[in-house]
């Protein structure tokens, strides 16, 4: 019977060993337990829902297929994220190739260019323009963080935003935690001068 | 006013590095920011920019429906079910690249066929009779203008009439 993903002290070694000795349906539980968590992984990476999805359904499949490199002393959900990961990673290296032959780099503009964050120091009082400050501030933000690397992408948002440790994020992309550590310093720094140069250009 | 509490105000720059740190560690915040207001909020503002972001990701799957999320499970499991049993892609392609090369191979050996270099067999011509050997040499010129390997005069030459004086080759031209 296909443990349900509520099911506490779930023996997921167990599960494999049957998915791999030919019990493919209790392959079930993982997509049923996973499922949100790594299209939620995904979604911070590709920031798309459709692709995001995407993602999610083809590191299942791929963890499936080859279930046979699984090493059990690892944990399933480590895996397929890294897995996850690797996809988006290859998607974004793709999305870039597309936008650098498809479009050239738009200049800031006064409708929908950033504005100089300096000028946006809030003001007292969640008043609407205050909010629509702080709308603007996250989408600099946002453009930013869109300009990092896939890999310095993938280890700034797990970091910032999945907040996960050091260690966790070396485990969940396959390099070594000093890298860990330049890809994040990089990371920040770049976004730093990305907003440097959009307040010079406002 | 708040100059004058601890030090100078920090650049947006340097906000942003207290907000964004580059090490693993968040860099200890100097003690003007915990005392200038306007620090402080430029500080937050950064800080509250980047959860605002993760939390609208957050957002943005928190309003599917469990029905939602259902379908995209099954949607999942229908992939996995038409992939076969596991390790059975990998199979495919295991055997669609031998076939691949495999039929590269015989392509390869069809075209160039290593046993028929044109070059005679002397042994084997040595053995036939004078006769043969004529028609045997016959034989092989034909292959060889049959093959469009005739290396002497020009390709479109025509045999010159029988009882007519040779044209000069110009005129031929």
């Amino acid at each position: 019977m296909i443990p349900k993903e509520t099911d506490a002290q779930v023996d997921e070694a167990l599960l494999i060993r049957q998915v791999r000795g030919g019990q493919t349906e209790a392959f079930e539980y993982f997509v049923r337990q996973y499922q949100r968590k790594i299209t939620r992984v995904a979604y911070r990476l590709l920031r798309d829902a459709g692709e995001a999805d995407c993602a999610a359904q083809e590191s299942f499949l791929r963890a499936y297929q080859n279930l046979d490199d699984f090493r059990e002393g690892s944990t399933f959900e480590t895996w397929l994220t890294r897995i996850c990961i690797n996809w988006c990673k290859d998607r974004l290296k793709r999305r870039r190739i597309v936008v650098y032959l498809h479009q050239a780099p738009a200049a800031p503009d006064e409708e929908s260019g950033p504005r100089d964050p300096a000028s946006l120091a809030p003001h007292p009082g969640p008043t609407p323009e205050r909010r629509a400050l702080s709308r603007e501030i996250r989408e600099s933000l946002r453009r930013a963080i869109e300009t990092l690397s896939p890999r310095q992408r993938s280890v700034f948002v797990l970091k910032h935003f999945e907040e996960l440790s050091i260690p966790e994020i070396a485990e969940l992309t396959g390099i070594d935690t000093g890298t860990v550590k330049s890809h994040l310093f990089r990371a920040a720094h770049k976004i730093r001068e990305r907003l440097r140069e959009f307040r010079e250009g406002a | 006013m708040e100059q004058s509490i601890t030090g100078r105000h920090l650049t947006e720059d340097e906000l942003l590095r207290l907000a964004l740190p580059g090490l693993a560690e968040p860099e200890a915040v100097p003690p003007h920011v915990l005392q200038c207001g306007e620090c402080g909020r430029g500080l937050e503002k950064w800080k509250a920019a980047l959860r605002e972001l993760a939390a609208e990701d957050e957002a943005a799957l928190a309003r599917r429906t469990a029905d939602e999320w259902r379908s995209r499970e099954v949607a999942t499991l229908a992939a996995i079910r038409r992939s076969g049993a596991p390790g059975a892609r990998r199979r495919r392609v295991a055997w669609g690249l031998g076939l691949a090369a495999s039929l590269l191979l015989a392509a390869l050996v069809a075209t160039v066929r290593p046993w028929e270099d044109g070059a005679p067999d002397l042994a084997e011509v040595a053995a036939l009779s004078g006769q043969d050997r004529a028609d045997d040499a016959l034989l092989r010129d034909v292959a060889v203008l049959a093959r469009g390997e005739d290396a002497g005069g020009l390709w479109n030459s025509l045999a010159p009439v029988p009882g007519e004086p040779p044209v000069p080759e110009e005129e031929n031209l």
